[in-house]
């Protein structure tokens, strides 16, 4: 059964329930019954359940007969003798036994119960089907689970009799009549029916529009939305703003992903309440079809296990890759802490909302697939620029430093964002063609040393990655264009 | 105990807690052992819920909840107020309005007591769980080994000859009084300072003539909660220094015994490292001065005998460069640092 620690703050709704059912499978089991059962002292039947009639006995020896009220009320069912009577039950709370074989789960899933409460393993019963039978009539499902890397996790889930949607996912569509139509069709596959995919189509110019409508008529989960050129970030905000789900997705219609992607998102952030889950991704080189998945990017311990350490959530700010597109987000999580597109930024807006996202989330969880698919060699695509437009990294870290570094007024977080201005910085530097190089790179060290003074950038260099990676800030520090135009020749 | 006396009261202040204040009074009135009171002290709350919520428990529960209302003084005041409302109970409990108690707390806790019934008891030492917020998980107490440790052989054990008992963490919340006690020996929390747990924990040690030690959970301190002020970093950091102060004069005066006060200073030394590690930059700087004046008020002896006894290499080097002013800009980088590879943040 249920860890008791767990009844504490979930008894203060137990005055009210009518009625109340245990499922049973050892003796352990009848010790928790005996243990809980004073909490219910104003309800009218306790149903305890089981295979064995054995077992019903044992628990009826365990009971104390001092709780006389109590007694009497007390009815004992053998499991699945068919009866008409029990199918129509209502019971208000049901503590269900440890890892529910799917027979158990189908049984009572026919009555109408309004809170489960129970403990799992993960690798023995599947809490996701669990939660899909019982969502149905449930107001509340608590859950205990053990998961595959041996950590506690709680699925607490509740009703929103308002809003059914769970999932949104966020598709802005800028002239991709090419792509779009692959995305969708991966997108769509998981035929999940509290999903909405809304596509925002950001005035799109080409035939984008049409492919869309022809097919949001074979998928009615599909929601267009039309709005002016505005902009990625714009398109993204635009979505967030009228999206109704528990969780949030942002993909990219130019790329596509594996058809389980959503589902195994989901499936993660339900248990545990993650504020953010994301999974790793692949590379996908358009010309060759061939796809190389994305090393470095701290999708293994203890980001797998979940984690709610704060010290390894925000080591995510420099050492996860810049792609928000390959998670899911907790839409209470996003709003509590207004965070949002910079939509006046043109490029570049995952940037900020990464590194905010890392920053303020409470707890984060990855598994370690590779499920998305990242087109590269697309033309007109951010990441291909190589002149002028880089210096928005300027303006970006401008607007970061006084988002971030100033409302959080942590050390922690302004070492880890000298870190991640370091490795931008080196990415354009690399990028850029030569004729900007010199003036970028003047401009970059500015930027660099603008709130930290050399002494702490070497520190934090030394402290958060290695002697290599100090070495090549040496370099930097002692004007490297020279030395990167050495290398290109 | 005569039948009218109260067994224990609770003592909870509440200063917006809107959100949790309701899960910490259900939490008392849920026990499975209900001889029980609680004081409600509202502090002046500015978020326009929490009294209300304090309002509708207090009459709903007429016989088992006084409500207590005043400007807002502070922690520290707001539980004094408190202790003084408490009439005839055998025991206290200061319990913080954003934790909860353990459903079955009070008759755990009356089991464990009555075996101790001849002796007395003047404070009993329990362990809390931490309750995180935002996973829902329940996860084990910082000191959890050191009190095992010392409540290994028996729950018994008189503070004079355990000088083990000043590591533990100095949270005010883990203990339960005898009010016969705290009106004996004159406990009170400093009204004004922030940080108000830390001197009267060596306080009850100094005084209180033996204690219990209680290995179930008695409350789950709720961490991850938005606005909590241990994980605040700003200008009310530097209230750490005033507790220090008090403490520092205390302890000159009134504690006598050699290995106590070492330990004391162990305890400033981890607590100021730590805020060292969290705090600004520029608060740092400040703190760091204000700290160096405070050591100042220790005598020679006993920092001397603290870096042959306890001291960590980090530690004495701390000591060694607080008194150097041109190396503090240094040294406050270099803990920081030092702290995050070994780890050992305490929270």
């Amino acid at each position: 059964m249920i860890n008791i620690e767990h009844i504490t703050l979930l008894s203060a709704k137990f005055k009210l329930t009518t009625s109340v059912g245990y499922v049973i499978k050892s003796k352990s089991d009848c010790k928790f019954v005996k243990k809980t059962l004073w909490l219910f002292s104003k309800v009218t039947t306790i149903y305890i359940y089981s295979k064995s009639a054995e077992l019903l006995a044992i628990c009826d020896k365990e009971i104390d007969k001092n709780h006389n009220q109590l007694y009497k009320k007390i009815k004992y069912c053998k499991m699945f003798s068919i009866e008409e009577s029990t199918i129509n039950q209502t019971i208000d709370v049901l503590f269900i036994n440890d890892n529910p074989k799917s027979n158990v789960i189908d049984y009572f899933s026919k009555m109408t119960i309004k809170n489960v409460i129970g403990h799992l393993d993960e690798e023995k019963t599947n809490y996701y089907y669990l939660w899909e039978k019982f969502r149905v009539s449930c107001e509340q499902i608590y859950i205990t689970i053990n998961n595959k890397y041996n950590k506690k996790e709680v699925l607490d889930w509740k009703k929103d009799i308002n809003n059914p949607i769970e999932l949104s996912v966020i598709l802005p569509v800028y002239n991709l009549e090419k792509y779009i139509e692959k995305c969708l069709e991966s997108v769509t596959a998981w035929k999940f029916k509290d999903i909405e995919f809304l596509v925002v189509n950001d005035g799109s110019t080409d035939n984008s529009l049409e492919i869309l409508n022809r097919l949001q008529k074979s998928d009615s989960r599909i929601i267009i939305i039309s709005k002016s050129n505005g902009g990625c970030a714009s398109a993204r905000q635009k979505g967030l703003d009228v999206a109704r789900g528990k969780y949030i997705s942002f993909i990219d219609p130019d790329d596509f992903i594996s058809t389980d992607m959503l589902y195994l998102l989901h499936k993660r952030a339900l248990s545990g309440n993650h504020d953010y889950v994301y999974t790793g991704y692949y590379e996908y080189y358009e010309n060759l079809d061939v796809s190389k998945p994305v090393k470095n990017d701290s999708i293994y311990f203890p980001y797998n296990a979940g984690t709610t350490k704060e010290k390894e959530i925000k080591k995510l700010i420099s050492d996860s890759r810049i792609a928000i597109w390959r998670g899911v987000y907790k839409k209470d999580f996003l709003n509590e802490n207004k965070i949002k597109f910079q939509t006046n930024l043109r490029r570049f807006d995952d940037l900020p909302f990464k590194v905010e996202v890392m920053a303020k989330a409470k707890s984060v969880a990855c598994i370690t697939d590779f499920l998305y698919y990242y087109r590269l060699e697309r033309p007109g695509q951010d990441v291909a620029v190589d002149d002028e437009r880089l210096y928005i990294h300027f303006e970006i870290f401008k607007h970061l430093d006084k988002v971030i570094v100033d409302t959080f007024n942590s050390k922690y977080i302004a070492d880890l964002m000298q870190i991640v201005k370091i490795d931008t910085h080196f990415w354009a530097m690399k990028k850029i063609k030569r004729k900007h190089a010199i003036p970028y790179y003047k401009k970059a060290m500015k930027d660099i040393l603008r709130n930290m003074s050399v002494y702490r950038t070497f520190l934090c260099c030394l402290s958060y990655r290695d002697k290599k990676y100090f070495l090549k800030v040496c370099l930097l520090f002692l004007n490297l264009p020279r030395v990167l135009r050495k290398k290109k020749v | 105990m005569n039948k009218d006396m109260i067994y224990i009261t609770f003592i909870v202040p509440a200063y917006n807690v809107g959100d949790y204040i309701a899960d910490t009074l259900e939490s008392i009135l849920n026990q499975s052992y209900k001889k029980f009171h609680i004081i409600i002290v509202e502090d002046g709350s500015t978020d326009g819920v929490t009294l209300r919520i304090c309002q509708e428990y207090a009459d709903k529960y007429k016989n088992s909840i006084t409500l207590i209302k005043q400007r807002n003084l502070g922690v520290g005041a707001a539980r004094n107020n408190g202790l003084n409302q408490v009439k005839n109970s055998k025991y206290v409990c200061f319990l913080d309005s954003d934790d909860f108690l353990d459903l079955f707390f009070i008759e755990n806790f009356y089991k464990k007591e009555q075996q101790y019934k001849e002796q007395n008891i003047d404070v009993i030492f329990g362990l809390p769980n931490i309750y995180n917020n935002v996973s829902k998980n329940y996860l084990k107490w910082y000191d959890e080994e050191i009190f095992k440790n010392i409540f290994k052989k028996s729950s018994y054990v008189l503070p004079v000859l355990e000088p083990r008992l000043y590591d533990l963490e100095v949270n005010a919340c883990r203990k339960i009084y005898s009010l016969e006690f705290l009106r004996t020996s004159g406990f009170s929390f400093e009204d004004s300072v922030r940080y108000e747990d830390f001197l009267p924990h060596f306080f009850l040690l100094n005084n209180a003539k033996n204690c219990l030690g209680f290995k179930f959970t008695i409350f789950n301190y709720r961490i991850n909660r938005p606005n909590q002020l241990t994980l605040k970093s700003d200008k009310s950091r530097l209230d750490m220094i005033v507790a220090f102060k008090q403490t520092i004069q205390y302890m000159n005066k009134h504690i006598e015994n050699k290995i106590h006060r070492t330990k004391i200073i162990n305890q400033i030394l981890i607590f100021s490292m730590w805020t060292i590690s969290i705090a600004e930059i520029n608060i740092n700087k400040e703190f760091v001065v204000q700290l160096k004046d405070v050591l100042n008020l220790l005598k020679k002896t006993d920092i001397s005998s603290y870096k042959k006894e306890i001291a960590t290499r980090t530690q004495k080097l701390f000591l060694f460069a607080i008194k150097r002013k041109y190396l503090h800009k240094y040294i406050v980088d270099y803990i920081y640092f030092d702290l995050l590879k070994k780890k050992i943040f305490r929270r």
